[in-house]
C-alpha cells in the first residue's frame, strides 16, 4: 500500500483499496490512524464500510461453530462473546435466555421445554394456557430475520401459511412478536425428523414410500392454494410414531426469511450443515420455480430414505451445485438393491433435471407411490385416486413381493447402514476429481475489490479445491496462487475463464492496444476448447467491450446504462441476474456468487 | 445528539507488539503456554466424541494431549516454520495412535475403530476430516485470541466489535444500540479486526 499511502489532510478520500484493508483491519499502522481520523467524519466512506463484504476472519467470527447446538461443551466464539452473561450452556444465544424469560411469565404461553434446534433458530415446546395445548415456538436466529422494516412481510406471509390446513402439514399458528422477538408459533407435533429416522434405523422401502406419499399429500394440498416450499428435505419432515408425517416450515420460503434461496448457503450455514443437498436445479439458477421444483426436492429426499445418503452426497458444496445442473444422480439402486425397478424409475423421475420430464403435480407423485405403500394408508387421500392399470399394478406388487425375498439380506445391509452412519469417517470420501479446478481471473488494473473478495470468499468458503491465477497484480491479495502474465496465460492449464469488474466501467483498459490483443488472444483460446466463459458483476463491461455479448442471451444489470446495453447488442433478460447462454455466463447479482461459480464448473467439459 | 467519542487508541499501537506465537516461543511461561494447553484440551475431547469415539477414549486422548503439549514445548520452540495447526494436529494424531496402541485389546468393538479410522484420516493433510478439524481449530484458536484481547479496548469499542462482526448486527443498529456514531462504531471494528490479525500472526489464517 505505499504507493498510494493515504492522508487525512489531503482533501481526498482513501481509495477503495485502502478503505477495504481498513474496515478489514488489515492496514498497517501508520496507515490506520490517518484513515481513522478520516472515517471519524466522512459519511461517504462510512456508507461504503458499511456494506464491506465479509472476509474469511469475519466470516469465521460470526459463523456458529459446527452444529454442536445443545451438547456443546466447547462454547463457540458468537457465545462466548455475547454481551449479557451466558448462565447455561442450553441458551445459545441472548435471544434465546430472553425468550426463555419472557416465557416463564408469558400469559398466554407457558414454558415447557426445549425441543432442538435447527437450521432456522431455536424450538422449545410451550403449552398454550388458554386453550390448554401444545405448541412449539420457533425463535428465529438473529442471521435469518428479514430487515427490520420487512418484519411485517414476514408476519403476513406466516399468516398466509397459517391458513393451510392439512394434517400433513404442520400449522403455523402465528408470527408471534415475544418482547420484540419475532417467533413463529406452530401446532405440537411429537415426532422425529426424517434425517433422524433414517439415520438411526434405516426405512424398509414400503415405510419409506409411505412417507413420501404423505408429503406428496401435504404438498399437492399446498400447491393448490398457491404456496411452494421451496426447501423440502429430511430434516423439514418431522414423522411420529405412528407414521403420520407432516412436513414443517411451511411460509417460510424465500422472499419471507432469508433462508432457503441457493445463496442462503453461501456464508451462515455451518459447515456440516446447510450442503445443497436438496435444492432443484431451477432454483440454483434462480428460474422462476412452481410445484415442480418442490417435487424435485421431494425425489431426492427420498433418494435420501432409501440410500442413507443424499443423491450427490460425496460431492463438496460447490460441486454439489453442480450436480444438480448437470449429473444424472445415480441409480437409487445401487444404494438400494431392494427397491423395485418400477419405483427406482419414479425416483429417478420426480429427479429429472427438467422441470418438463418430471411428474406435473404432487398428486401424481402420491398415485404413482401407491402399489408401494403397504396396507391402509394412515391419511385418507385428499382426492379419489385412479387405480393405475391392473396388469401394471400386479407386476408391481410381484416386483414388491419379489423383493420381500431377500429380506434378510436387506437386514444385513441396513445393520452395515446403520452404522456406517453413525460413525461419520465411513461417510467421508475424497472430493470426485482428480485435480484441483483451476480458474482463471481476468483482473483489470483497477479492478474493483467488493467483486474480487466476493469472488474469491465464495471460493473459499466452498469447500473446492481450486487454484486461482490472476492476470494482473492486485494488491494485498496474497491468497492469489499466482500472478500470470498476460501473455503467458495459456488454456491448456485451467479450466474456466472469469472477468471481474473494474472499479471504473470506462475507459477501459482495452483501450491499450497490447492489453486487449492478449486478452482477445485468451477469450479465442478458451473459445476453442469449448470452455466456459463468464462475467462477475461489472466484468461484463469488459467483455461488451470484446463484443462478446452480441446475441447472446445476458443477465440483466439494472446499473448499465442504456447506451451500453444497446451497444452491445447482447440479449438482456429482464430480471434475470444469471444467464446462461452456451458456454457463456453472466452474473450481476454477487449475492449469486456460489451458484455463478456451480454454473461455471457445471460447463467445464469432461476431460 | 451528544455522542460519546471513542478514545483515539485503544491498545498502544505504537509499540509493536509481538503476536502470540511470537511470544509463546521466545517465554512460553509468560506468554501463558500451559493456560493455552489446558483450553486445547476439551477442544480435543469435545471433537473426538462428537466424531463417535466413547466419552472414556475422548477424555484419555485429550488428556495426553495435553500432557505431551506441556512436554514437548521445547520442540514447538525450535519449530520455527510450518504450521502451527499442523503441529498441533500432528500432536494430537500421536497420542491417539498412542492411545490406541495401548488399548486396543481391551477397546470397545466401535471406539477402538473409529479412533483409527479418524487417526488415518488426521494424518492425512487434504481429507475432509482434516479441513474440518482445522475449521474448527480455527474458531477455537479465534476465541482465545479474542479472550486475550479483549482487556486491551475500552468497553465500547469491544462492544461494537462484538455487535457488528460476531452478531452481524448492521453498523447503524449497532449505532443506534449503543449510542455511538456508525462512524465509532466502524472504526471499533477496524481495531479489534486488526489488533486480531496482530495477535492471531501465524496462528490463524487471516
Amino acid at each position: 500500500m505505499n504507493s498510494q499511502r493515504f492522508k487525512a489532510d489531503a482533501g481526498t478520500h482513501p481509495t477503495s483499496e485502502s478503505l477495504t484493508a481498513f474496515g478489514l483491519g488489515l492496514c498497517d499502522d501508520a496507515e490506520s490512524v490517518e484513515i481513522e481520523q478520516h472515517v471519524e467524519t466522512c459519511e461517504l466512506c462510512c456508507e461504503s464500510l458499511a456494506r464491506l463484504p465479509d472476509d474469511n476472519l469475519v466470516r469465521q467470527l460470526s459463523q456458529p461453530s459446527s452444529k454442536a447446538g445443545a451438547e456443546a461443551e466447547v462454547p463457540n466464539v458468537s457465545s462466548r462473546f455475547s454481551l449479557s452473561p451466558q448462565p447455561s450452556a442450553e441458551a445459545t444465544s441472548d435471544q434465546a435466555l430472553q425468550i426463555l424469560k419472557v416465557l416463564q411469565s408469558h400469559s398466554k404461553y407457558q414454558f415447557v421445554g426445549k425441543i432442538g434446534e435447527g437450521g432456522m433458530g431455536v424450538v422449545y415446546k410451550v403449552r398454550h394456557r388458554l386453550m390448554n395445548r401444545f405448541a412449539a415456538i420457533k425463535v428465529i436466529s438473529p442471521e435469518r430475520l428479514p430487515e427490520q422494516d420487512a418484519i411485517w412481510r414476514f408476519r403476513r406471509e406466516v399468516q398466509i401459511a397459517a391458513r393451510l390446513d392439512h394434517p400433513n402439514i404442520v400449522s403455523a399458528f402465528d408470527a408471534e412478536e415475544l418482547d420484540g422477538i419475532p417467533c413463529l408459533v406452530t401446532e405440537y407435533f411429537e415426532s422425529a425428523s426424517l434425517d433422524r429416522l433414517v439415520a438411526q434405523h434405516g426405512l424398509t422401502v414400503e415405510r419409506a414410500c409411505d412417507i413420501v406419499r404423505q408429503i406428496a399429500g401435504g404438498l399437492q394440498y399446498a400447491h393448490g392454494q398457491g404456496l411452494i416450499h421451496r426447501d423440502i428435505k429430511p430434516q423439514n419432515i418431522l414423522v411420529s410414531k405412528e407414521g403420520l408425517v407432516k412436513i414443517v416450515d411451511f411460509g417460510l420460503a424465500r422472499g419471507v426469511l432469508k433462508s432457503t434461496a441457493a445463496s442462503a448457503y453461501k456464508t451462515s450455514e455451518g459447515w456440516i450443515i446447510g450442503t445443497p443437498d436438496y435444492i432443484s436445479p431451477e432454483q440454483i439458477q434462480e428460474n422462476p420455480i412452481d410445484a415442480r421444483s418442490d417435487i424435485y426436492s421431494l425425489g431426492c429426499t427420498f433418494y435420501f430414505a432409501l440410500a442413507g445418503k443424499a443423491p450427490f452426497a460425496e460431492s463438496s458444496r460447490i460441486e454439489k451445485l453442480g450436480d444438480h445442473l448437470k449429473t444424472e444422480p445415480p441409480d437409487v439402486r445401487i444404494a438400494r438393491e431392494d427397491v423395485p425397478k418400477p419405483l427406482a424409475a419414479i425416483i429417478a423421475k420426480m429427479m429429472a433435471k427438467d422441470p418438463n420430464s418430471r411428474f406435473k403435480t404432487a398428486e401424481e407423485v402420491r398415485v404413482a407411490l401407491q402399489p408401494f405403500c403397504s396396507g391402509d394408508p394412515i391419511i385418507t387421500p385428499q382426492s379419489p385416486t385412479r387405480s393405475p392399470n391392473s396388469i401394471g399394478r400386479r407386476k408391481l406388487l410381484l416386483a414388491v413381493i419379489l423383493s420381500s425375498l431377500s429380506i434378510a439380506i436387506t437386514l444385513l445391509a441396513l445393520a452395515w447402514m446403520n452404522h456406517s452412519e453413525h460413525s461419520p469417517v465411513v461417510n467421508i470420501t475424497p472430493s470426485m476429481r482428480e485435480r484441483p479446478w483451476r480458474l482463471l481471473v481476468i483482473v483489470p488494473p483497477d479492478v474493483s475489490m467488493p467483486e474480487f473478495d466476493w469472488l474469491h470468499a465464495v471460493l473459499t468458503s466452498a469447500d473446492l479445491d481450486f487454484t486461482l491465477q490472476a492476470t494482473s497484480t492486485v494488491q494485498s491479495l496474497d491468497y492469489i496462487k499466482s500472478i500470470q502474465p498476460l501473455a503467458s496465460v495459456q488454456d491448456a492449464s485451467h479450466d474456466a475463464l472469469i472477468f471481474v469488474g473494474a472499479e471504473k466501467p470506462e475507459p477501459s483498459e482495452l483501450s491499450k492496444r497490447g492489453y486487449r490483443q492478449e486478452v482477445e488472444r485468451i477469450v479465442s483460446d478458451f473459445e476453442h476448447a469449448g470452455k466456459p466463459i463468464a462475467s462477475f458483476g461489472s466484468g461484463l463491461w469488459l467483455l461488451g467491450d470484446l463484443d462478446m455479448l452480441r446475441g447472446k442471451r445476458i443477465a440483466d444489470c439494472s446499473h448499465s446504462d442504456s447506451h451500453f446495453k444497446e451497444a452491445s447488442g447482447g440479449r438482456w433478460q429482464t430480471g434475470k441476474t444469471l444467464v446462461v447462454d452456451g458456454q457463456l455466463v453472466t452474473c450481476s447479482n454477487m449475492e449469486l456468487g456460489e451458484p455463478f461459480v456451480a454454473t461455471v464448473l457445471s460447463l467445464v467439459p469432461k476431460e | 445528539m451528544d455522542v460519546p467519542r471513542i478514545a483515539i487508541r485503544d491498545p498502544d499501537v505504537n509499540s509493536t507488539s509481538l503476536s502470540l506465537l511470537q511470544r509463546l516461543r521466545e517465554d512460553p511461561q509468560a506468554a501463558g503456554w500451559e493456560e493455552l494447553v489446558s483450553q486445547y484440551g476439551p477442544l480435543v475431547r469435545f471433537w473426538l466424541k462428537r466424531n463417535g469415539v466413547s466419552a472414556e477414549d475422548a477424555d484419555d486422548v485429550a488428556q495426553e494431549v495435553m500432557t505431551v503439549l506441556v512436554r514437548r514445548i521445547a520442540e514447538f520452540q525450535r519449530q520455527r516454520t510450518g504450521s502451527f495447526r499442523r503441529w498441533m494436529r500432528n500432536v494430537a494424531v500421536n497420542c491417539m495412535r498412542e492411545h490406541w496402541r495401548r488399548n486396543r485389546h481391551h477397546a470397545k468393538a466401535t471406539g477402538g475403530s473409529d479412533l483409527l479410522a479418524i487417526m488415518h484420516q488426521l494424518e492425512d493433510d487434504c481429507s475432509s476430516l482434516t479441513k474440518h478439524w482445522e475449521l474448527e481449530h480455527e474458531q477455537y484458536l479465534l476465541g482465545i485470541l479474542l479472550d486475550r484481547i479483549r482487556g486491551e479496548f475500552q468497553p465500547a469499542t469491544w462492544q461494537a466489535f462484538t455487535l457488528v462482526v460476531i452478531e452481524k448486527l448492521a453498523p447503524s443498529v449497532a449505532a443506534e444500540k449503543l449510542g455511538m456514531t456508525v462512524n465509532a462504531v466502524l472504526i471499533a471494528k477496524s481495531r479489534v479486526l486488526k489488533r486480531l490479525r496482530e495477535e492471531g500472526t501465524g496462528l490463524i489464517d487471516a
